[in-house]
């Protein structure tokens, strides 16, 4: 006969024992969770009146968005230990602290590797603190020099071209006040000079002298009928990138692959994609180019003037003729288009970085370096201010049997 | 932090093995194999990313599952699996289209308690315990806009790729020590259901929930966006009771 004692007991435990599994299987979950993940912040949408956040906009901005941090020597999370601190002490009401907020903010981007790099400030009173790495970097190498004179390529125009030859100018926005110089030397060798890309923008434009003139150049390359093209892009200070298809495009009949490029695939500094191929199109209807292709470049041959040199220099028949270029070969786009790049920090600052990273067919980037000539020919300041051109001189003399 | 749970983890596998050994000796198990469908979200702070979300992505499970019934309510077993966890991002409005989908397999071994309730056929259960993983291979598939590679289509776009030429991969993705951390571990949790067949086979179905606690990312940045799998898994198989068949022998719920 079963107790009625020890059956109550039995119950008794069974539920204890069941308490304690369930204590076991559940307490565990509710004590191990994630610690709770901060948002992120929008470096465009900060007030910009408070300079530790001014700072944490900057710092986070850049973190996210500046492409080249794989390839850069700046130890960002440096910046922040360094920096943080000091934004700290500093009173947004004071005009000596924003200055001062100025200074570290140059001191923190000095070394930026990416050349397009550009910090620029609203307040009038931090107008002239802006930073451009590249040009600090610039006025560093020992072949320095000023541009030429605004007047060097219609001088050297009238000098070394048949009579008559063309020239255009077109303003298609601030930025790019296009001059356009086009003719032929020796009355075989087509010479085409461009100081910024805007060339499928201009020759869509009503201004029948551009039209005319690039009409010219196009029909030259097309019916390969000179020995060969000068592009002269010295001083050319980039611009549009269709204008690699619209422009260059012109010399192949087949896409040509001359380098690729990655950008930014999510938040993390080294979050990239693949590298993609970066690709010249065909124009519709074009030929292989068979002639001879030089291309004049010099330090102040920037961003769209070096990829279109190196798209340029992809094709087995060019040669680049002068000094090592600017070295900004990125893309520059709007933030959304590749999560990256340029950003705002509220009204405080404009921060202008290129979105895409480019590496040449040989697979080195040449960001922040320059792009090489194959023949070196410096800058030569007597012969500038004597309007002789030893750089063009020497490209003409590869046409000469 | 990281490092302590990688500690108690360490632990935890060592106490398994020391304790689970005894068991598989003893052998008085029940063994199964199992597969199912696997749905995977990825948890990040991922902030302000415009025109852009991350998306479930289906993917596949199997694997093994080892029970020991400690007594009439309560199982303790390992469910050794290969499981994919994979997510997408995709973007919209101007940038439909693009979409990078990340196919992650791991291995993965959850260490479960199962407390049930059982009749003669039916046996219905909760378990709960900790599981660790081990990122193995991971592949990126995507489509998106290459700036290097320009339409030549004039007119006002209406979608980025009329503009910007579409560049399609499909690739392994090659781990980086530096970024990547492989090992994974967490919670499960889930539900469990079994149909006996026969003395030696029941069916069973599971469905489980797995909340990770450590970041896909290796800390390397200030601030860094922290990336944590959370994957819910329905899986079905069948299970063999192993061991004393000259003896009359339970089910656990017997």
């Amino acid at each position: 006969m079963i107790d009625k004692r020890t059956i109550k007991g039995s119950y008794k435990s069974r539920k204890i024992y069941f308490l304690k599994v369930l204590l076991i299987i559940v307490l565990p979950l509710t004590v191990a969770c994630r610690k709770e993940l901060a948002p992120e912040i929008n470096p465009s949408g900060v007030a910009g009146k408070d300079f530790k956040e001014i700072f944490d906009a900057f710092w986070n901005g850049m973190n996210r968005n500046y492409v080249m941090w794989d390839i850069d020597s700046t130890n960002w999370n440096e910046m922040y230990r360094v920096f943080s601190p000091a934004f700290a002490k500093l009173q947004f009401s004071d005009p000596a602290d924003r200055l001062k907020a100025a200074h570290y903010l140059r001191q923190m981007t000095a070394g930026l590797k990416d050349s397009h790099y550009t910090l620029q400030f609203n307040d009038p009173l931090l107008a002239d603190s802006i930073m451009i790495p590249a040009d600090i970097r610039l006025k560093q190498r020992p072949d320095y020099h000023s541009p030429y004179p605004a007047d060097y390529f219609d001088q050297v125009a009238q000098r070394y071209l048949d009579q008559p030859y063309y020239d255009a100018a077109y303003n298609t926005d601030p930025e790019h006040s296009l001059r356009y110089i086009a003719g032929t030397i020796h009355h075989n060798i087509l010479y085409f000079r461009l100081n910024a890309f805007s060339v499928y923008r201009a020759f869509n434009s009503d201004n029948t002298r551009m039209t005319t003139l690039l009409n010219f150049v196009f029909n030259s390359i097309k019916n390969n009928n000179t020995a060969g093209v000068i592009i002269d892009l010295r001083d050319n200070t980039g611009g549009d990138l269709q204008d690699l298809n619209f422009f260059s495009g012109r010399f192949i009949n087949t896409p040509l692959q001359y380098g690729s490029s990655r950008y930014k695939s999510n938040n993390n500094p080294l979050d990239y994609t693949s590298w993609m191929p970066a690709l010249v199109t065909p124009v519709a209807g074009s030929k292989p180019y068979t002639g001879k292709i030089v291309v004049l470049v010099n330090m102040y041959s920037i961003s769209m003037a070096e990829l279109t040199t190196m798209a340029l220099k992809a094709m087995p028949n060019t040669t680049v003729i002068g000094e090592r270029t600017y070295g900004a070969n990125g893309s520059l786009t709007a933030e959304a288009d590749l999560n990256g790049g340029s950003f705002t920090i509220g009204d405080f600052a404009v921060i202008k970085t290129a979105s895409a990273v480019f590496k040449f067919k040989d697979n080195q980037i040449y960001e922040g370096l320059g792009f090489p000539p194959d023949i070196l020919v410096p800058y030569d300041q007597s012969g500038v201010a004597a309007y002789t051109d030893k750089q063009l001189e020497k490209a003409t003399s590869l046409f000469t049997p | 932090m990281k490092k302590n749970f990688t500690n108690i983890y360490r632990v935890a596998g060592l106490l398994s093995v020391l304790l689970i050994n005894p068991l598989l000796m003893k052998a008085q198990l029940n063994v199964g194999i199992n597969a199912g469908i696997s749905r995977n979200s990825l948890i990040s702070n991922r902030g302000y990313r415009s025109n852009t979300d991350y998306t479930k992505v289906d993917g596949f499970t199997a694997g093994m599952v080892v029970r020991y019934p400690v007594n009439k309510y309560v199982t303790i077993g390992v469910e050794p699996s290969f499981i994919g966890k994979n997510y997408k991002i995709v973007r919209n409005d101007y940038y439909q289209g693009v979409y990078q989908a990340t196919y992650n397999n791991y291995i993965q071994l959850p260490m479960l308690a199962t407390f049930s309730l059982s009749n003669q056929r039916m046996l219905g259960g909760i378990s709960a315990g900790g599981y660790s993983a081990y990122w193995a291979h991971s592949r990126k598939k995507g489509v998106i806009p290459n700036l290097s590679d320009l339409s030549t289509q004039d007119g006002d776009y209406t979608n980025v790729f009329q503009n910007i030429k579409p560049f399609s991969y499909d690739e392994t993705y090659h781990f980086d020590n530096k970024l990547d951390n492989r090992w994974e571990f967490g919670w499960v949790a889930g539900l469990d259901f079994q149909y006996t067949l026969s003395r030696q086979f029941a069916y069973f179905m599971t469905a489980r929930y797995y909340y990770s606690l450590t970041d896909q990312g290796k800390n390397y940045t200030i601030n860094q966006e922290q990336r944590f799998n959370q994957t819910v898994v329905i899986s079905a198989g069948l299970l063999f009771r192993t061991g004393q068949h000259h003896k009359k022998h339970r089910w656990q719920y017997d």
